[in-house]
């Protein structure tokens, strides 16, 4: 099912922009499970390389979240939406938010990795 | 209390709407700053009914949330605000949630009170982490303060007080290490009382987050995942 209804509106334009914010919460979707994946497997190997990797790349994930929260304030100011379509947007901003926070939990993750490889003794 | 942002409106239900809306948040976010409060009583004292008071509170502050949520949600939907009034409302949506999660770190803390009462060997010191207890709950009641009054002068005080945090945070955190290393049956403890503080370290952020909406709020800028720095530079220009 087409939750976003992205095809039902009188303006075309309207279906246009949630199909866009749909489209955007799914790529964040999938960028912070990369995320984790990465993360796990920085800490699992000791790869430094990696965990820094996890690091650089949270910027972009906060970045999605800024996009998107913002085209979800403007759609909602400019459309006016009611009922199924201003719940599915207010959903939305709080999608982003727990997307942004398990990325940040990547990015503790990253970090405990480099700690720990700083803090290795040195005859191991 | 200053009105002049919210009580402008040609229907008075509209204002008086918004207004409950903000007593609302201010009452959660009271409830909140009690429960730090009595947590940290539970935690030095060791007094578990005001741990279990703590624990069984939290429901109620779940309530709150789930409360101004639903009538945010119908505010948008009946009155179609645009602009500020817009603003205020998906920032209160914000807020909301860093409160919730604020008190259910309260709550942690009281479940750690009860787990580090129940323990051999009450040799801690609980004189820095009180002093840290203290700073973020001045940092949260400064940023409700802000809120009340619709206001983000003096907003980047609040928000530069976390590296002090983060810096009483680390030390605590080594002297925990230290304590580890040189005796494990401290072990234990030792990490019950790291996970307070990371707690702590927690509260401190959420009130800065908070402090993130309200500017967003006023100036509709998206201020987040800015260094302290940029954030200063940013509240100049």
């Amino acid at each position: 099912m087409n939750r976003f209804n992205t095809a039902n509106h009188i303006s075309a334009q309207f279906d246009k922009e949630l199909e866009s914010i749909r489209e955007q919460v799914s790529t964040m979707g999938d960028l912070v499970q990369k995320q984790i994946t990465l993360a796990v497997e920085a800490f699992t190997t000791g790869s430094i390389d990696l965990a820094m990797q996890v690091l650089r790349q949270d910027d972009i994930i906060d970045e999605f979240e800024a996009a998107i929260d913002g085209d979800c304030a403007k759609v909602i100011a400019l459309r006016q939406p009611t009922g199924h379509d201003l719940r599915l947007l207010i959903s939305v901003i709080k999608i982003t938010g727990e997307l942004e926070s398990i990325a940040a939990k990547a990015e503790g993750i990253a970090d405990i990795t480099i700690q720990l490889n700083n803090s290795l003794p040195a005859d191991t | 209390m200053d009105n002049s942002k919210i009580a402008h409106h040609i229907s008075e239900n509209f204002n008086k709407e918004l207004e409950d809306i903000r007593n609302k948040v201010l009452a959660m976010g009271g409830l909140v700053e009690q429960q730090i409060q009595q947590s940290m009583v539970a935690l030095t004292t060791g007094d578990m009914e005001v741990a279990e008071l703590v624990i069984k509170q939290d429901n109620q502050i779940d309530a709150l949330e789930m409360l101004i949520d639903a009538e945010c949600t119908q505010i948008i939907a009946l009155r179609q605000p645009a602009a500020f009034d817009l603003r205020l409302l998906l920032t209160v949506l914000s807020v909301i949630n860093e409160l919730e999660r604020v008190g259910d770190l309260a709550e942690r803390i009281a479940k750690l009170a009860i787990q580090l009462s129940s323990n051999e060997g009450k040799n801690d010191n609980y004189h820095e982490l009180l002093h840290m207890a203290e700073l973020v709950q001045d940092m949260l009641h400064s940023a409700l303060d802000s809120f009340a009054r619709m206001t983000i002068d003096g907003i980047t005080d609040i928000t530069g007080r976390d590296e002090q945090v983060d810096r009483e945070y680390a030390s605590i955190i080594r002297q925990l290490i230290t304590r580890m290393m040189e005796d494990p049956r401290n072990i234990t403890r030792s990490l019950d009382m790291l996970w307070t503080v990371r707690a702590l370290e927690r509260i401190g952020d959420h009130a800065c987050y908070i402090c993130e909406h309200l500017i967003y709020m006023v100036k509709g800028e998206d201020v987040r995942h800015l260094t302290q720095a940029e954030l200063e530079q940013k509240m100049k220009g």
